[in-house]
């Protein structure tokens, strides 16, 4: 057997988030299996939802087959293992299917690690979200739109599933980055590693959470039906798609109920009013986790500290008064002034501004370039020429500095 | 439904776009980064720092900022972290600048060869807030650093410095002037009777004479052969000259100091003309920070002035016989000294192969 040691909670995150992602799309196909069952046999064995949401708990024995594959060494205990999590698979999916595809998991595994002892380490697609996977929803929705009957049940779910793994891919992308960065250069001495975890990781957080906000709650309280009419063919010419946003006659409207698993044949009526205030609780504790995160963040950047050997200064705004007079003390000329005295000074300006720290305000130009560090023999004769000569500069200076 | 979640997606994709513009379009904007060495110079095998300032005055975060630059491989950082070495050290650190923070970093370093070191320019690369794209830029730096020669020390330097001195004292009685007034003392035989004071033997009712100082310019010219061959030697060459020179100016005599190397500040011919006085110990061990050998070089005495009554010192590691040849021709009536720096164990039958010259004195230094 071997160790395995997943060193960081960020780590550890990306490892969930690459589980939960393959659960998504395993589960949004139980539904549209199920969903189909019931539209083309009316035979209702599992609705979409509960096959949906009991879907996602497909992440749990993913995650047990990547711990599997990378700790057990003989290919005949994996096998058992396989055994085993298809076994778990059914039980937490509640139907065969969720065996069998864990079982063809498993030897894709096994095939993969063969694959990885010749070609090196290999990204299982199992665990690595990619916005690819939104197009197994896009699919899917299209179906649920264009079947003769449609099938509202899955549109639903496709929409909902595709802003969940919407939310999971980009947490993951982000994550990702930061974590390859990291590690790639963690031997570096004086990695600021917790700020740049700080920052890159509350942009992440924040991008997160704010598509959750914003997505999340019209995705659950999505009503409509979207219908797709196939054109019928005649013989003068064709016809295009017409999307239609109507409820399909016949068909109920999506309740919350509905996004429980219906484990026994009677309906649990939740009031409304009881959903309204439970997904205000929740927008409202993420806008506050928003803001807090916001603020936290915030007045760690006003406050001065020692980091390492990093001293870090929060820049006061005297210091920034002080910067923006000595920005001043290089005037720029007027901005309608267009003349070649005016654009060589203004060029001389932006050569030292970029060089870095604006110079004093008592310097000769030679003593200010040398203090940002420039050497501009050609652009300081001509600058020296057009601020404090006699004679004007000329269309030629201008030509020699080009 | 569905129209407004498109909509809203195509809102969050859109911040999302105008976050990476503002990122393209500002991110180098209020950003400052300055490298300095912390003090003008030290000694070879000292310690000393480097700091490295970066300034982020905009609201934009830069999550990372990384500050990279070439650095001579004289210089050792500790334990070489950051650094990958070639010809030269190339450095690089990471910073993360908040936004209007200021960051301070120091870096020590060790001095573990004589020379003059500057960086010229510091690369720039930042990523945006989602460390999805990276942006690169450069900064000029103007920052220069000496590392001085160390001193030879006092047991091995003392022979050739006793030959100077006596030499230089044994012309200086030659030549008295007899217009520098240096003392008085009493009359022995054989003492010229014009330096007889008069009045001050009637006052003190015996013979006394007056001493006189030299006002002849005491001058020593020093040559340092930096042909290469073995940089080791040479580098002791050059800090024998240094010990030398501060014992020489610390005695008043005036130098004259010439190289067949060059100047690495001005690629020129090195040479340093006329120093005299303790307070131009620190130019001359600049200047000497600053010479480098090469290839090709001329050789040393060809580069020398006619030294006149001057005497000449001539550091070498080489022992061929035609730079002691030469010495000696370049010196003629004259006297000059020769110091041949050599590694241990070199044996007397390897010294004697060396030719000698009636005007020329040959030191051996071993090192």
């Amino acid at each position: 057997m071997k160790k395995i040691h997943i060193s960081k909670p960020r780590s550890a995150a990306l490892l969930a988030l690459g589980w939960l992602h393959w659960a998504m799309l395993v589960a949004i196909i139980f539904a549209m299996f199920f969903d189909m069952l019931y539209g083309l046999a009316e035979l209702e064995l599992m609705s979409p939802q509960a096959a949906f949401f009991r879907g996602l708990l497909f992440a749990i024995p993913t995650g047990l087959s990547w711990f599997a594959i990378k700790r057990i060494r003989s290919f005949m205990l994996f096998l058992l293992a396989s055994l085993g999590l298809s076994g778990l698979s059914w039980l937490l999916v509640g139907h065969p299917g969720g065996a069998l595809i864990m079982f063809v998991m498993c030897l894709i595994r096994m095939r993969t690690r063969l694959a990885e002892g010749e070609e090196g380490a290999v990204r299982s697609l199992f665990d690595t979200p990619s916005l690819f996977g939104l197009c197994v929803f896009v699919l899917l929705f299209l179906f649920s739109a264009g079947v003769a009957d449609g099938l509202p049940r899955l549109q639903w779910l496709t929409v909902l599933g595709a802003v969940l793994y919407l939310i999971v891919c980009l947490g993951y992308n982000g994550l990702d980055r930061l974590d390859s960065y990291l590690t790639l250069n963690k031997d570096m001495h004086g990695l600021p590693a917790r700020r740049i975890q700080h920052i890159a990781g509350s942009a992440v957080l924040i991008l997160v959470l704010l598509t959750a906000a914003l997505l999340l709650p019209m995705a659950l309280g999505h009503s409509g039906f979207v219908r797709l009419k196939m054109p019928e063919f005649k013989g003068g010419g064709t016809e295009n798609l017409i999307p239609e946003a109507t409820p399909v006659p016949g068909r109920p409207e999506m309740k919350i109920a509905d996004m429980l698993p219906q484990v026994d044949s009677t309906p649990i009526q939740i009031p409304p009013i009881v959903g309204y205030i439970f997904f205000g609780l929740i927008g409202a504790l993420l806008l506050a986790g928003l803001f807090a995160a916001v603020i936290h963040l915030f007045k760690n950047f006003r406050r001065s500290f020692s980091d390492s050997r990093d001293v870090v200064q929060y820049l006061s705004r005297d210091e920034q008064e002080y910067a923006r007079e000595l920005t001043e003390t290089l005037r720029r000329p007027r901005i309608w002034d267009r003349s070649p005295g005016a654009v060589i000074r203004r060029r001389y300006r932006k050569a030292l501004l970029k060089a870095g720290e604006p110079p004093e305000r008592w310097m000769t130009p030679q003593e200010a370039e040398n203090a940002v560090g420039v050497q501009i023999p050609a652009l300081h004769r001509l600058y020296e020429k057009a601020r404090y000569g006699r004679e004007e500069c000329t269309q030629e200076d201008l030509r020699e500095l080009r | 439904m569905l129209i407004p979640i498109l909509i809203t997606a195509g809102v969050l994709l859109l911040l999302f776009t105008l976050l990476r513009w503002l990122y393209d379009r500002f991110w180098e904007r209020g950003l400052s980064c300055r490298i300095s060495f912390m003090g003008e110079y030290a000694v070879e095998d000292e310690t000393s720092d480097l700091s490295e300032v970066i300034v982020n005055r905009k609201l934009l975060p830069l999550p990372v900022l990384e500050i990279s630059f070439h650095m001579d491989r004289r210089l050792h950082f500790s334990s070489e972290e950051n650094s990958s070495l070639s010809d030269q050290t190339y450095r690089r650190d990471v910073f993360t600048a908040g936004p209007r923070q200021k960051i301070t970093r120091t870096l020590p370093f060790k001095c573990a060869g004589r020379g003059y070191f500057r960086i010229n320019e510091a690369g720039l690369t930042a990523q945006d807030l989602f460390l999805t794209r990276k942006y690169v830029s450069h900064m000029p730096q103007n920052t220069e650093f000496y590392v001085l020669p160390r001193t030879v020390p006092a047991h091995q330097i003392q022979i050739p410095y006793a030959r100077i001195m006596g030499e230089v004292l044994s012309r200086r009685r030659v030549c008295d002037d007899p217009f520098e007034f240096g003392g008085l003392r009493e009359y022995s035989r054989g003492d010229p009777m014009k330096y007889i004071n008069w009045k001050a033997t009637a006052r003190a009712g015996r013979l006394l004479i007056n001493i006189h100082e030299s006002t002849l310019s005491q001058r020593v010219i020093i040559a340092v052969d930096m042909e290469r061959g073995s940089d080791f030697l040479n580098e002791y060459a050059v800090r024998i000259c240094c010990t030398l020179s501060e014992r020489l100016l610390s005695e008043g005599i005036e130098l004259d100091l010439y190289s067949n190397g060059t100047d690495i500040q001005t690629g020129e011919p090195w040479r340093m003309e006329g120093v005299s006085g303790s307070g131009s110990l620190l130019a001359v061990k600049k200047k000497l920070a600053c010479l480098q050998s090469g290839q090709g070089l001329a050789p040393v005495c060809s580069r020398l002035p006619a030294p006149g009554d001057d005497l000449v010192v001539l550091i070498s590691r080489s022992q061929r016989d035609d730079i002691g040849r030469d010495l000696s021709e370049l010196v003629g009536r004259s006297r000059g000294l020769r110091v041949i720096p050599c590694s241990l164990g070199t044996t007397e039958e390897q010294r004697e192969k060396v030719l000698l010259f009636k005007n020329t004195d040959t030191i051996w230094m071993e090192f």
